[in-house]
């Protein structure tokens, strides 16, 4: 190989000189001889513009019309930039706070809309009696029913801006547990005040309800709502109260295997109801080795889910699988089926909790009609009621210590 | 073969242009909230004829500040990805090259991800880090893959691969040990996703780094043609293949990191387009580039429409839209030029 082609024109000696004539950092580029030399960027830039100049002459017009496609696109963007911005809400106060993030949102007052960007942070407003002022959720929002009778913005994790926008919201309630910095980022540049809860335990759950509801004008109703969460939350402590807890697999997912790690609510509410869950791991939802499991032989698998017949179907499956079929759990068919509301960090939590409770601790609740009383609350918040959905439970010997 | 003439080029380009505009169009027509061409039309003209005071509030927000800024961005990550790819193709001398081949994109993803990581609250932190990455990763396999201190198509591409995968390995690790819950959206980013809306000085400097780095490629656009005759052959020919090389690989790797930090790795579109264009408008470099890139924006607006419009307001990532739509596509415009 030569050592440097030798460039076909003389434009090419006028890019050479240009070398020597400017000294500057830039690219390094290594000749075929091994040596390193500076080549500029100027350099590059220079010959672009000879090129453009004195190339061959039909495709110079083609570039110059790229070059006016550029200016002409660059004058656009600093156009829209100059655009004025609206007030979205146009409300005059606005009150500044921390949201559980550690943002600083500028929330106007009083808050007339509110849009809901996750299916606990759609119950929790329900269960705050603000339910009429949401004016859009979640395509996953099906607690309590009238959350699906809502105007729908997307999913969670890809909610449509656009649909959010023409909702016009005072306020975006977001919750960091499923919800994109992305998208919290995006509202925020529209001018869109959101507000992002992040509970990580039980207690977290109960407090960040009672504050949303101070910030929605709620707050008699969050004090109420959580002091009653708070008895049932006792009244269940107070009955399990000196029984061992049972070992139990969260099964937050069967294919792969995912379960709760230590620092979530979840891990919370399986302790709040009497059970340990054998795995503990650092992650949020850690991807579980069969064999672990298998090893660790939990006593029960516990399932949230309101799909039965998809439950059952898979259960039916486990017997058929080699590894699950050496779990006690399995082949004594000890599962706990329970609905969704354990799964979300809202005040329904502590009705799942209740179920677990129950299912696993029969006789601390036998014959219980003051308990089951409890589910007024239930009754009296939501029109049309559907009490969270009866637990199943699978257990053949009763499970009792 | 017919002679390439300014006129050819003009027209192929202008036939593409309206077929752009005309999808822009469209695109700004459809949406989650509807807008009837009336509506349009009118808010439009009190835009341009500087009536802003005019517009509907609402035309405003959903218009001007998402929806307008969105199909922008799609327009220059379409042209961005396209005249990598047709570059990278030419540069490796493969057909099969895109512009994620050499890594650039694993390197953006991972610096996102270590972006996403360290200050999830920063609103421009993500497509700042996740250029960085891609800068990174284009240094590391400019290192790797020269031979004899020149750039080897052949090392350049195995470099390209055994980096990207190295990088893709160190992302799942990453995402399954650790603990942050907000890397849940990182898969979205990962499939190519055009939702997130950006400052439009961000835009501005996307617009300015397309034009700059299209612009250095179709300089060497002549080179490229009698390159791909072969590189000694070139070479005899009075190509400067060491610089036309180094020029292409910088050019085109900077446009694939632009696209990827503010979009995500939006598949298909960077290998799809500039193979349709060939067959479309044959394959002379100096008219293949600026086809490309409007053949590569008229490809991301569309599919983009379709993501947003197909199961609306639920959006689909557009990188799942491109490769549902693109490969039907390009297999049939394969067999009908084969048949």
């Amino acid at each position: 190989m030569p050592a440097q082609a030798a460039y076909p024109s003389p434009l090419a000696d006028m890019t050479l000189q240009r070398h020597s004539l400017f000294h500057g950092a830039a690219i390094f580029i290594k000749d075929t001889s091994g040596r390193i030399h500076l080549a500029l960027t100027r350099a590059f830039l220079v010959r672009w513009m000879v090129a453009l100049a004195i190339g061959d002459l039909p495709f110079a017009g083609l570039r110059v019309g790229l070059l006016m496609i550029a200016s002409l696109a660059l004058c656009g963007a600093a156009k829209l930039q100059a655009m004025p911005r609206d007030d979205l809400t146009g409300s005059a106060s606005r009150i500044e706070v921390k949201d559980e993030t550690g943002r600083t949102v500028q929330i106007p007052q009083p808050v007339r809309r509110i849009v809901s960007l996750a299916p606990s942070v759609t119950e929790t407003l329900f269960a705050l009696g603000v339910g009429d002022r949401l004016v859009g959720d979640t395509d996953f929002c099906d607690y309590p029913p009238e959350a699906k009778r809502k105007a729908h913005i997307g999913g969670p994790v890809n909610p449509n801006i656009e649909a959010i926008a023409a909702l016009h919201p005072d306020l975006v309630v977001a919750t960091r547990e499923i919800n994109r910095p992305d998208s919290v980022h995006s509202l925020e540049r529209l001018g869109i005040a959101v507000y992002a809860t992040d509970p990580q335990t039980v207690e977290q759950v109960l407090t960040s309800t009672e504050l949303l509801g101070e910030l929605l004008g709620a707050g008699d109703a969050g004090r109420l709502l959580v002091a009653s969460l708070r008895q049932r939350l006792g009244e269940v402590g107070r009955r399990l109260a000196g029984l061992p807890a049972k070992n139990v697999l969260m099964v937050v997912w069967l294919d792969p295997v995912i379960s709760v790690g230590r620092n979530t609510f979840l891990d919370d509410a399986l302790r709040r109801a009497g059970a340990r869950s054998v795995i503990d791991s650092p992650q949020s939802w850690p991807t579980i080795d069969l064999e672990q499991v298998v090893h660790l032989q939990p006593e029960y698998l516990i399932i949230s889910n309101d799909n039965l017949k998809q439950v059952q179907r898979e259960l039916a499956e486990l017997h058929e699988r080699p590894g699950w079929r050496r779990l006690g759990a399995v082949r004594n068919r000890r599962f706990i089926v329970l609905s969704e509301a354990i799964s979300h960090p809202s005040p329904r939590l502590v009705d799942g909790i209740e179920q677990l409770a129950r299912a696993l601790y029969p006789s601390a609740f036998a014959a219980d009609a003051a308990f089951v009383g409890d589910h007024r609350w239930n009754r009296r918040k939501f029109a049309i009621a559907r009490i969270s959905q009866p637990c199943f439970s699978f257990t053949q010997t009763g499970g009792c210590p | 073969m017919k002679r390439l003439t300014l006129r050819r080029v003009l027209w192929s380009c202008a036939l593409l242009a309206a077929v752009l505009l005309g999808i822009v169009l469209l695109a700004l027509r459809l949406g989650a909230v509807p807008f009837s061409f009336g509506d349009l039309g009118q808010n439009l003209w009190f835009l341009v004829s500087g009536q802003s005071e005019k517009v509907s509030t609402d035309f405003r927000v959903i218009m001007v500040d998402i929806r307008l800024p969105r199909i922008l961005l799609g327009i220059v990550v379409g042209a961005a990805l396209s005249v990598a790819g047709a570059g990278f193709q030419a540069l490796l001398r493969n057909p099969l090259a895109d512009p994620y081949v050499l890594g650039v994109s694993s390197g953006a993803a991972l610096g996102a991800i270590l972006a996403l990581l360290a200050a999830p609250a920063l609103p421009l932190m993500t497509p700042a880090a996740a250029f960085l990455g891609a800068v990174a990763t284009i240094a590391a396999v400019y290192f790797l893959g020269r031979r004899q201190g020149q750039l080897d198509s052949s090392t350049l591409l195995l470099a390209g691969i055994v980096t990207a995968s190295f990088l893709t390995a160190m992302i799942m690790f990453l995402m399954t040990t650790l603990t942050s819950r907000d890397l849940r959206g990182i898969s979205f980013w990962l499939m190519g996703d055009l939702s997130a809306s950006l400052p439009r000085g961000l835009l501005w400097i996307m617009i300015t780094g397309f034009f700059a780095a299209a612009g250095a490629i179709l300089t060497t656009a002549s080179d490229l043609n009698v390159l791909l005759a072969g590189e000694r052959e070139a070479m005899h020919l009075g190509v400067n293949v060491t610089r036309v090389k180094l020029v292409v690989y910088i050019s085109a790797s900077v446009l694939t990191g632009l696209a990827v930090s503010v979009s995500g790795a939006i598949g298909y579109v960077g290998l799809l387009v500039p193979h349709v264009m060939r067959m479309f408008f044959g394959s002379d470099y100096r008219l293949l580039i600026p086809t490309s890139a409007l053949g590569g924006a008229i490809a991301i607006v569309l599919a983009d429409t379709l993501a947003r419009t197909l199961i609306a307001p639920t959006q689909l990532p557009v990188g799942a839209m491109t490769a549902m739509a693109g490969a039907p596509v390009f297999i049939y415009l394969l067999r009908r030029r084969l048949a």
